[in-house]
């Protein structure tokens, strides 16, 4: 119970403010408290007004000037009826009755958890929406439980923990998607690395999941996807809409995109592909040619190819431009005029080598290479055989057509079925690699 | 050509969609289930097929609703309940699930154990041992494999099929009595009358189903597919019924042998395997049992633990999510116990079980209407008004059986 004049603090609770009677200056009964307004701006939102069960419009609010004290038995104006000024709810405003009973995301102990209670604290003047109930006590106080378990509780010698996450760890869903709200979500899922935001993905609701994807910007999205499981990715992309679905695309890596989209149906992700860059749309076309399960299919198409007639001074200067873009900078292929694979550069030999020399004295000669046929065991027990982070991958004519790093390997394999890795690839590992020279 | 590739094509997303529904109808056929049956057979012969129509219409209307609501919604049943109908009644209606499906759980432990005497196997000795078995396959084991080779064995129903057949039973009467409705206001047929309704819907294939359906990803575009999936659950499950009837009435009925025991049930798949009948049937049995005492309490605890927030899923440890294994372990221990109290006989209470499970679905049912009726959920995919009454008739009916069950009982 708080009293604006006396300035007594506790908290108050959702579930015991809703319902109590409002009660003008006169003492007059005008209704029960049917909802509050909250401004969703503040890190701490600020009640703003509240509304009165049974107007049924929902869009009048009293104002909170008008409200004298907020308390678990009442509700009391300063003004009489006469002179209330109801006003429309705004765009900033949540009205958090919509937010009990909902899933939210607690972004500090990265774990889907649904809202029993709010709890509300004033100071000075003001009330301010201050934790998420989401403990059993919380549910218990739903239910007028509360007291007598912990009665109970209290005999047998045992404390009941109250289980809060503060207002500035939750990310709330449903409701209308107002530019505030899509911000104000937006700032607390950056907080969240994107492999965690993948699992919290799979915990979430169709809906849920459209609301974070929408939320986040499109690198975020796509890297938070690209980690998620194939069935959850699938059912992102069949309800995103269209053009955000493209636009995610877009933003991953042409080889997780390739992946991703072959779990679709067909329908969908000719519509996706089409609606993607043509730049983009290529390169996935071009993944997609090559069967499921072999290199082709699991490689990037983002490497980077050197001419051979580079000195190491002008082979840093153009890696200063591309290099931001690309996957992995560790080695770099040297190719000849058909973009033909004549050698390997890894960067350790590119900064140990002196500025005026070429690089096709530097580099490696005979690469260990796969074809784009190649199933991914053989990519695999190659990598490991040879103790590579990545392996360029040819085409039938011997140019090369994509790179494979050692984490797309590593997803695919942990995926299936968590089968014990290393037997599997040393096994396989024997015929591996088609140009079987050296190493490094 | 254009027509054959579309129609190829059509079949394809079927196929694709095809699942949540036929699997719910096979698990709904459960120890229960074939008890039930057998005992409406037995004991008042095809006069109480009439009923299956009106279950088969009943379970479509009302497992359409779920796919539906999973399909548009991409929610669970108990997420929809708890944030529609907020925390009290929730408690509410867990409260009934959970006891529904206790006792499910209860019946279905006693048709393990009817099952496993058949073959001489001491209760005491296999509930104990089919409960630790279920409880290590789920949680330890890899549920998907289970389930498959649980759907696998669930073609011993066809046994059912060919025995009807062969105990050449009077077909047109088989199906004058189909189509005619009989009615006695006594306890012992309302009660089998209500359990027949109660074993052919019961409270937990609404959760269950419309999870199924949202694991899928199943959406609003694929939705016409999942619905004729759902009918052909229906159908299926109702099917097996209906032969389950058939045999027993041409058998036992024919024969004036009432059920006191699984052996006696096994008696009416005699005319397909003569000597092996008590065999077969408690293999049936057997697998009918396990299979529900694995899903049941497992759809239970799914659902409980989505209603309140708590941690839930088989990929997670007892110690992530105490409360669902916990649950789960809970469900299937206490149903096993009742099974082991000394001297409780194993059919009735299967009957019971189906009873009880027929005056709660009600309960269930009406918040399933009232949510999908919602505009704010279910949007343009809302319940028509024609679709609503009829929904709303059935329930109406069930209470109203219920009530005269409660007075039949007391009049007695």
């Amino acid at each position: 119970m708080w009293n604006a004049r006396a300035g007594i603090q506790a908290v108050i609770h959702l579930s015991r403010v809703i319902n109590v009677p409002i009660l003008d200056a006169d003492g007059m009964r005008l209704g029960v408290l049917g909802d509050i307004a909250v401004d969703l701006r503040e890190p701490l939102p600020r009640v703003t007004g509240l509304w009165l069960r049974g107007d049924r419009s929902r869009l009048a609010l009293i104002p909170w000037d008008a409200v004298a004290s907020l308390g678990e038995e009442a509700v009391r104006l300063r003004q009489t009826r006469r002179f209330l000024q109801p006003r429309p709810l705004q765009p900033e405003e949540l009205l958090l009755a919509g937010v009990l009973d909902t899933q939210v995301v607690d972004t500090d102990g990265l774990k889907v958890v649904r809202v029993n209670d709010l709890h509300l604290t004033p100071a000075n003047s003001e009330v301010r929406l201050v934790a998420a109930d989401v403990g059993t006590l919380g549910l218990l106080r739903r239910l007028n439980m509360d007291r007598p378990v912990l009665w109970a509780a209290r005999l047998a010698g045992r404390i009941l923990p109250e289980r809060v996450i503060p207002w500035k760890m939750v990310a709330a869903f449903g409701g209308p998607m107002t530019p505030v709200k899509l911000s104000v979500s937006r700032e607390r899922l950056r907080e969240v690395h994107p492999a965690d935001l993948a699992q919290l993905l799979e915990d979430l609701d169709r809906d849920e999941r459209v609301e974070v994807m929408t939320a986040l910007e499109h690198e975020d999205a796509a890297e938070a996807l690209a980690e998620a499981e194939p069935d959850v990715q699938a059912d992102v992309m069949k309800t995103l809409p269209s053009d955000l679905a493209a636009d995610i695309l877009e933003e991953m890596a042409p080889d997780d995109a390739t992946d991703l989209l072959t779990d679709l149906p067909p329908e969908r992700a000719e519509e996706l592909i089409n609606l993607m860059d043509a730049e983009e749309a290529a390169d996935v076309r071009e993944l997609l040619r090559y069967p499921e399960g072999t290199a082709g299919s699991v490689m990037t198409t983002e490497f980077i190819a050197l001419p051979r007639g580079l000195t190491t001074r002008s082979t840093m200067e153009r890696l200063r431009e591309l290099a931001p873009e690309a996957e992995h900078i560790y080695y770099f292929y040297v190719v000849d005029e058909r973009r033909h694979l004549v050698g390997v550069l890894p960067l350790r030999s590119l900064i140990m080598a002196r500025p005026d020399q070429s690089i096709a004295e530097i580099m490696a000669p005979d690469v260990v290479s796969v074809s784009v046929d190649d199933e991914l065991e053989t990519v695999a027990g190659a990598l490991t055989k040879y103790d590579l982070l990545a392996l360029p991958v040819l085409d039938e004519q011997g140019r090369i057509a994509g790179v494979i790093t050692v984490d797309d390997v590593m997803d695919i394999v942990l995926r299936k079925g968590r089968r014990r890795v290393p037997l599997r690839f040393r096994r396989r590992a024997a015929p591996a690699a088609r140009r079987e020279k050296r190493g490094r | 050509m254009g027509w054959l590739r579309d129609r190829w094509a059509r079949l394809l997303v079927f196929l694709a969609v095809m699942g949540p529904g036929v699997i719910t109808g096979s698990v709904d056929n459960d120890a229960n289930g074939i008890a039930t049956y057998s005992v409406a057979g037995a004991n008042f012969g095809y006069r109480l097929l009439w009923t299956l129509i009106l279950s088969t219409a009943a379970l479509a209307i009302v497992q359409e609703m779920v796919a539906r609501m999973g399909a548009v919604t991409g929610k669970g049943l108990a997420d929809l309940i708890r944030e529609r109908f907020r925390a009290r009644l929730t408690v509410f209606v867990m409260v009934v699930l959970v006891v529904a499906n206790w006792a499910n759980t209860v019946g279905d432990f006693a048709g393990v154990a009817g099952a496993m005497e058949i073959f001489r196997v001491s209760r005491y000795v296999a509930v104990p041992l089919a409960a630790l078995l279920v409880w290590l396959l789920v949680v330890r084991g890899s549920y998907r494999v289970v389930e498959r080779v649980f759907l696998a064995a669930t073609v011993v129903y066809v046994t059912y099929v060919i025995s009807a057949i062969l105990a050449r039973p009077p077909w047109e009467r088989v199906l004058r009595e189909m189509v005619t409705p009989s009615f006695q206001f006594d306890r012992a047929y309302l009660a089998l009358l209500i359990g027949l309704i109660g074993t052919t819907i019961a409270p937990w294939m609404q959760f269950y189903q419309q999870a199924a359906v949202v694991d899928k990803g199943i959406g609003e575009r694929d939705y016409r597919y999942a619905r004729w999936d759902t009918y052909l659950g229906v159908v299926a499950l109702n099917a097996v019924a209906f032969f389950i009837i058939v045999a027993c009435g041409a058998t036992l009925f024919a024969h004036g042998v009432n059920i006191s025991t699984a052996a006696d049930a096994a008696a009416a798949l005699r005319p397909l395997a003569g000597p092996y009948a008590a065999g077969l049937f408690a293999l049936g049995l057997l697998n009918a049992g396990l299979f529900s005492v694995a899903i049941i309490p497992l759809s239970t605890a799914y659902a409980v633990c989505e209603a309140f927030g708590w941690e839930a899923g088989l990929d997670r440890s007892p110690r992530e999510a105490p409360i669902f294994v916990g649950l789960f372990t809970a469900m299937i221990v206490a149903s096993a116990l009742v099974i082991l109290l000394p001297g409780i006989p194993l059919i009735p209470v299967m009957l019971f079980s189906q009873v009880l499970n027929g005056v709660l679905l009600p309960f269930v049912l009406v918040f399933l209407i009232l949510l999908t009726g919602d505009r704010e959920i279910m949007g343009p995919h809302r319940n028509s008004s024609l679709f609503s009454t009829l929904a709303w008739v059935l329930v109406a009916a069930l209470a109203a059986l219920s009530v005269l069950l409660a007075v039949a009982t007391l009049v007695r």
